[in-house]
């Protein structure tokens, strides 16, 4: 019926609009994956496990039985290391006793007791834009949307979009799009810490000009968001600077390195575990 | 066949994009190798090829990023028609040829891509000229490398056969 010239046209114009749609939809209302999503990500997130495991399994195989080079000097570097380290345990645990005492003479209530799961990461973001990454727990382990992502040291982020069964996609709080309500440590002044697009660095807003913000301060997660619980380290002022309006400009080195990281672990938000269980 | 063929290169090429950058320790590193894999279809299978081949992919990789889902799919698809379209009007052969495509590729994607996302105004990533030189030369060096290992296998595969065929018939003789 159609030329071929026209043909291609025709298709090329119905797949631009079908695009087009599909973006309008999104930027009015960020909705909830819809089956096709769902699927295509469980699918390719099952496949992205498999090449991770094997990869894992060589690469293991190669570091701890053929590339062993620098191995005797460097357990010379980690003996010291050790012994440095649990100099420094025992100091630590001398000041962690001593907070203890204090917390039990203020009666506060030990707000940083969440139940976790631990997670492992698969897969990072398919486009350099964005900074996610997928983990090998979905719906199955009660992983749901807006749970919060940590790392022993700090806040990774919160994960997005739907769940897969077996998989689900975390955003990073260095990502442009992510944000947590902060604390700062010393001073209690709060504001919102923000990811910086391209940079692995993260920008702490709305802290007024009149608060005293030093560089080094710890900045900590204010809870009130309602995702994030309370007190978890997110980073460390890098640069601070007086804003032209009524905010600070405050530049944050974050806590956890993200390129190191393989195993997360999941804040189970019990709360909403349980309701989700009453509804079903 | 060959549609299963190419889907499974696009599958495989999502897949390799999110745990190949991990697995070297490159994370968020700037490569697009879905791209070059639609660059290679689109030449060999021409422009409707081409389509749909960047449709799936970047529908794929959307999906498994945290951008909206579309922006991807509409620069692939529209660079796999572009490429198609040159590939019928010029000469098909030749590593220069697919790497000029490639480059060219990368940089029509990167500006479809970016130019979506700052009409949209959901925000505007920030790109230059680094970002563009780096993604060129990781594509094309992907894209050489992939068409080396598909060019190098058939040829491996039938040594390998003739060899044991030969082996199977001295084999015979000596019996």
């Amino acid at each position: 019926m159609f030329k071929r010239k026209q043909r291609i046209g025709y298709l090329v114009l119905a797949v631009v609009i079908g695009h087009l749609i599909l973006i309008s939809v999104q930027v009015n209302v960020r909705q909830e994956g819809n089956l096709l999503q769902v699927v295509s990500f469980s699918v390719l997130a099952g496949l992205e496990e498999i090449f991770a495991t094997s990869a894992n399994a060589v690469g293991s195989v190669w570091s701890r039985y053929v590339f062993l080079r620098d191995t005797e000097e460097e357990n010379v570097v980690l003996r010291e290391s050790v012994a440095q380290l649990e100099l420094q345990l025992q100091q630590q645990n001398a000041l962690a006793r001593q907070a203890l005492s204090l917390h039990r003479l203020l009666e506060l209530r030990n707000s940083v007791e969440v139940s976790t799961l631990p997670a492992q990461i698969i897969a990072v973001d398919a486009t350099p834009w964005f900074r996610t990454f997928t983990i090998n727990r979905g719906t199955r382990d009660g992983v749901q949307a807006d749970f919060a992502v940590i790392a022993p040291n700090g806040v990774v982020g919160r994960v997005v979009g739907t769940p897969g069964p077996r998989a689900a996609k975390v955003q990073l709080l260095i990502d442009r799009n992510a944000a947590a309500g902060a604390l700062i440590e010393r001073t209690r002044a709060a504001g919102v810490v923000a990811g910086v697009d391209g940079q692995p660095l993260l920008r702490m807003e709305y802290v007024s000009n009149l608060e005293d913000v030093r560089v080094g301060d710890s900045i900590v997660t204010s809870g009130t968001d309602g995702i994030y619980p309370k007190g978890f380290v997110i980073g460390t002022v890098r640069d601070v600077q007086r804003g032209d309006d009524l905010y600070k400009s405050i530049s944050v080195d974050p806590v956890v390195k993200f390129t190191n990281l393989e195993n997360v672990l999941i804040v189970l938000d019990d709360d909403r575990l349980a309701q989700l269980e009453g509804v079903e | 066949m060959r549609v299963v063929a190419l889907l499974g290169a696009i599958a495989v090429s999502v897949t390799a994009q999110t745990t190949g950058a991990r697995l070297f320790d490159l994370a968020f590193t700037n490569f697009d190798i879905p791209l070059v894999v639609v660059v290679l279809a689109a030449l060999s299978g021409g422009a409707i090829v081409g389509l749909w081949a960047g449709t799936l992919a970047g529908f794929l990789q959307d999906v498994m990023s945290g951008g909206l889902v579309g922006v991807s799919g509409l620069a692939k698809s529209l660079v796999g028609v572009a490429v198609g379209i040159l590939a019928k009007r010029l000469v098909r052969t030749g590593y220069g040829y697919r790497v000029l495509l490639i480059a060219v590729a990368t940089i029509m994607n990167m500006i479809i891509f970016v130019g979506v996302y700052r009409l949209i105004g959901v925000f505007t990533p920030a790109v230059d000229g680094v970002d563009v030189l780096q993604q060129g030369i990781l594509n094309v060096s992907a894209g050489v490398l992939i068409v080396s290992a598909s060019e190098l296998f058939p040829v491996l595969w039938r040594r390998i056969r003739k060899e044991r065929m030969m082996f199977k018939s001295q084999r015979w003789r000596t019996n």
